[in-house]
């Protein structure tokens, strides 16, 4: 062990990984802060060029990147309440209040501490605990993971929004789109109304992109115009007042936050044990346990720093354990992971069983590199924030008109094509509808990617037990989360029947 | 007369023009379109290819993932595209048995011209060896003691599964059909042991853990080689089954492509598989290199496309 180790420190101290590195998180940054460009966009992209980098820079890089945008989304998140990379959303809850009314840079010094801190306790988990966490995760089979994803769904659909009415026809709306494609079972396409591009569903990127940025911009342009009419204003109209003292994150804000941040690191890390889930959901989560927790649940939604902390937190928690399936048994978690997992095979390096045994040093570099990751997002992360405050400066007219540039640019890229254009359109009309209707997109967006995963568990797992709904009942994971899901539900429909008004 | 001297002119312009580029190709950087995201089989083995025949031609190799709709979209693509030899699309094979399963347009192999297949992807049957069985034969014996219990997965390869449902009927066997969607989370549940046995593709997360002994290997549903397991049996060839799924992993350019220039993509495919490196690399992904012409490429994916509408009429017998 401690040879191995010795022989990673001799690996990683190269000019070559830190540069790398710092170029991931840098480029990562940037692409994550530009909506419509995504992390996922960014590793495609780069994914080439470390084919000609030597093992570790080229991982370093690819670290380094997913690190970077997963904070950089959250900077046009609380800026112009545009998500960078759908992770970022639930960080606009709190986020674009709190920069509103003057605070920007104190909203994105806490998503930048929350970020780096939960990431940092996330990747010693994939450390110490990569053994516990795989038997875990291997124990989740299709009826368990149905239940997971039931209870998760129905907590977000009741607690996360105003109304639960609202947020229920929110993912009802959610798991409507998500039947477009094919039967996950049989391969028949179903309701693709004749394309062969809605073959495998509806493409995720455009229609977040749609449904967060572009609908945006189309809500910003019609204030824009309401307020021309209503009186004459100047041609420049900051966002936000600058200059406030409310910049500064103190130590005791800094000292608050870290409850917070603590539980949304454990849900983030759960979520990551069970693959394919995701960021969003554990932001979500982490951001409705926290509500719950807190001592004062009333700030949440109106420029909570807790509320900041948790979304960070809780995205940011899931990278780790995400990637513990790819190391202990070369299944990639999350689509990042399948990237880095083709850059690993490019190289000849399998990761799996075997790679822990006959690579170890290499493993045990591949982590330093991840911390020097979090803290090149740490130092780095601070740059920007110095200047990413200044474009809340720059005039309404011309943000809001890059802004659908790149929506374009990124709904094209996600897969070279031009009807995930028009999808990313369609969706940013319907995003305005649904906006004027006071329905949660957050929760569409997360009941759509849920629901398609949904069922196929479901199906999967009635296949195995030749349609007998016990199976969910019988095996005690799954059986835990129905009882928990149904507590859920009892609990509201008692506060809604007793308070006789919508439940917070 | 004018009619057959301006023929003559024209062919003498082709003839020169065809001899031109013959000189010339490449003469700028090449597209690959590849029909799959990035990270999956397809996407790493054309990767793997990409540097030799970066080399062999001289000109770098523009690389572009258009993935989704199961490769067809990718592949149309490239058909679509000025028949120039610059533009080609890899592996553009499993786009054929997609479409009929998207109750698509079928392809017209003479759409398109065939310049090489690089690999044989075949699927092989996986199972715990803590299982009571160790050989096909007594797999089926164990399936037929134990009706309905038996739950047997699929690495999201519909071809696969409809091989497996020919032969449930055939046996007349009483299993349940998992059906996932990647290789990796089809591999997770076989591994946790929430399904008996899953078919699975070469080069996957199972198929490294066979390799090491943590996985058995019961059948493969192909026609080739699988690299590490010569010894498992074939369902077609040595099991007497009348179905089987064999995708040739090929490059295909559009329609009209001169010849010397198809023949010039041919020649380099072959020459960088011979290359000793990228074989190494290939094989420690669990990949099966394997040059085919582009003739042969054609006529092997011509098969493919008789039998599979032959394989689904058949199982229209299957009671779930």
């Amino acid at each position: 062990m401690l040879d191995s180790l010795m022989a990673a420190f001799g690996m990683v101290l190269d000019w070559q990984n830190f540069f790398w590195a710092l170029f991931g998180v840098t480029f990562g940054i940037i692409m994550g802060a530009i909506p419509g460009l995504s992390d996922n966009m960014a590793i495609v992209l780069l994914l080439p060029f470390t084919y000609y980098l030597g093992p570790i820079p080229g991982i370093a890089m690819l670290m380094g990147l997913s690190k970077g945008s997963n904070f950089g989304g959250s900077i046009p998140a609380i800026l112009f309440n545009i998500p960078g990379t759908p992770q970022a959303m639930i960080t606009t809850f709190d986020g674009y209040p709190l920069a509103k009314s003057g605070k920007s840079g104190k909203a994105l010094k806490t998503a930048l501490f929350a970020s780096v801190t939960a990431d940092t306790a996330s990747d010693l988990v994939l450390m110490f605990l990569a053994a516990p966490v795989a038997a875990i995760a291997l124990r989740i089979g299709p009826p368990e993971y149905s239940m997971i994803l039931l209870f998760s769904l129905v907590l977000i659909s009741l607690a996360a929004s105003s109304s639960p009415c609202r947020g229920l026809i929110a993912t009802a709306l959610g798991i409507l789109l998500s039947t477009v494609g094919c039967d996950p079972e049989s391969g028949t396409p179903r309701f693709n109304f004749g394309f062969i591009e809605l073959s495998d569903g509806i493409n995720i990127m455009p229609m977040a992109i749609g449904l967060l940025a572009f609908s945006e911009v189309l809500r910003q342009a019609e204030k824009w115009y309401d307020e021309r009419h209503a009186k004459e204003c100047s041609e420049c109209v900051h966002m936000s007042e600058r200059g406030t003292d409310g910049d500064r994150l103190t130590l005791a804000e800094m000292r608050s936050c870290l409850p917070t941040i603590g539980r949304s690191t454990l849900i983030g890390s759960f979520i990551g044990i069970v693959p394919g889930i995701g960021t969003t959901v554990g932001a979500y989560l982490s951001y409705i346990w926290s509500r719950k927790k807190s001592r004062t649940p009333e700030m949440f939604g109106k420029g909570s720093l807790e509320g900041i902390a948790a979304s960070e937190a809780g995205n940011n928690a899931v990278n780790g354990p995400n990637l513990v399936p790819l190391l202990t048994l070369g299944i990639p978690g999350n689509l990042a992971a399948a990237l880095i997992l083709g850059g690993f095979m490019i190289k000849g390096l399998i990761p799996g069983p075997q790679f822990m045994e006959s690579n170890a040093p290499m493993l045990y570099a591949l982590f330093i590199v991840l911390l020097l990751s979090n803290v090149y997002t740490a130092v780095i992360g601070g740059v920007f924030i110095h200047f990413a405050r200044r474009l809340t400066g720059i005039p309404k007219a011309v943000l809001y008109s890059i802004v659908p540039v790149f929506c374009v640019i990124g709904s094209y890229a996600s897969k070279g094509s031009m009807f995930d254009v028009s999808v990313m359109f369609i969706f940013g009309l319907l995003g305005y509808v649904l906006n004027k209707l006071k329905i949660s997109m957050p929760t569409l967006i997360v009941a759509f990617f849920l629901g398609a995963l949904l069922e196929h568990k479901i199906r999967q797992s009635l296949s195995i037990a030749r349609g007998d709904w016990m199976i969910f009942v019988d095996r005690p994971i799954s059986c835990a989360f129905l009882v928990m899901t149904l507590a859920v539900l009892i609990f509201y429909i008692l506060r809604h029947a007793r308070s006789g008004q919508p439940a917070a | 007369m004018n009619k057959l001297m301006s023929a003559a002119i024209l062919g003498a312009c082709a003839l020169f023009c065809s001899a031109n580029v013959q000189a010339a190709f490449p003469e700028k950087p090449l597209n690959v379109v590849i029909a799959f995201a990035p990270g999956g089989t397809s996407d790493i083995s054309v990767r793997m290819l990409a540097p030799k025949l970066e080399k062999i031609f001289g000109q770098p190799l523009v690389i572009t993932n258009k993935g989704g709709g199961a490769g067809v979209p990718g592949l149309n693509t490239v058909l679509q595209a000025k028949p120039d030899g610059y533009t080609i699309s890899a592996p553009a094979t499993p786009a054929f048995s997609a479409s009929i399963f998207l109750k698509g347009k079928p392809y017209n192999l003479d759409d398109m011209t065939f310049a090489a297949g690089y690999m044989i992807n075949d699927r092989i049957l996986l199972t715990k060896p803590d299982k009571p069985y160790k050989t096909w034969q007594e797999f089926i014996a164990y399936i037929k003691a134990n009706p309905g219990k038996v739950s047997i997965g699929s690495g999201a390869s519909q071809a696969a599964m409809e091989v497996l449902k020919s032969i449930a009927i055939k046996e007349n066997l009483d299993v349940n059909f998992v059906m996932y969607k990647s290789g990796g989370e089809a591999s997770a549940d076989l591994i946790g042991g929430h399904i008996d046995a899953c078919e699975l593709g070469v080069g996957t997360a199972a198929y490294q853990a066979a390799r090491k002994g943590e996985l058995s290997v019961l059948a493969n549903l192909g026609t080739g080689e699988v690299p590490d397991f010569p010894a498992v049996p074939k369902l077609h060839k040595d099991l007497g089954y009348e179905f089987f799924t064999t995708v040739i992993y090929s490059f295909i350019l559009p329609k009209g492509t001169p010849e010397d220039i198809r023949a010039r993509w041919e020649s380099a495919i072959k020459e960088a598989l011979d290359d000793p490196e990228l074989k190494e690399t290939f094989h420690k992904a669990g990949f099966a290199p394997a040059f085919l012409s582009g003739q042969q490429a054609k006529e092997f994916s011509e098969n493919e496309l008789k039998t599979i509408p032959a394989m689904l009429e058949y199982n229209k017998q299957f009671k779930k």
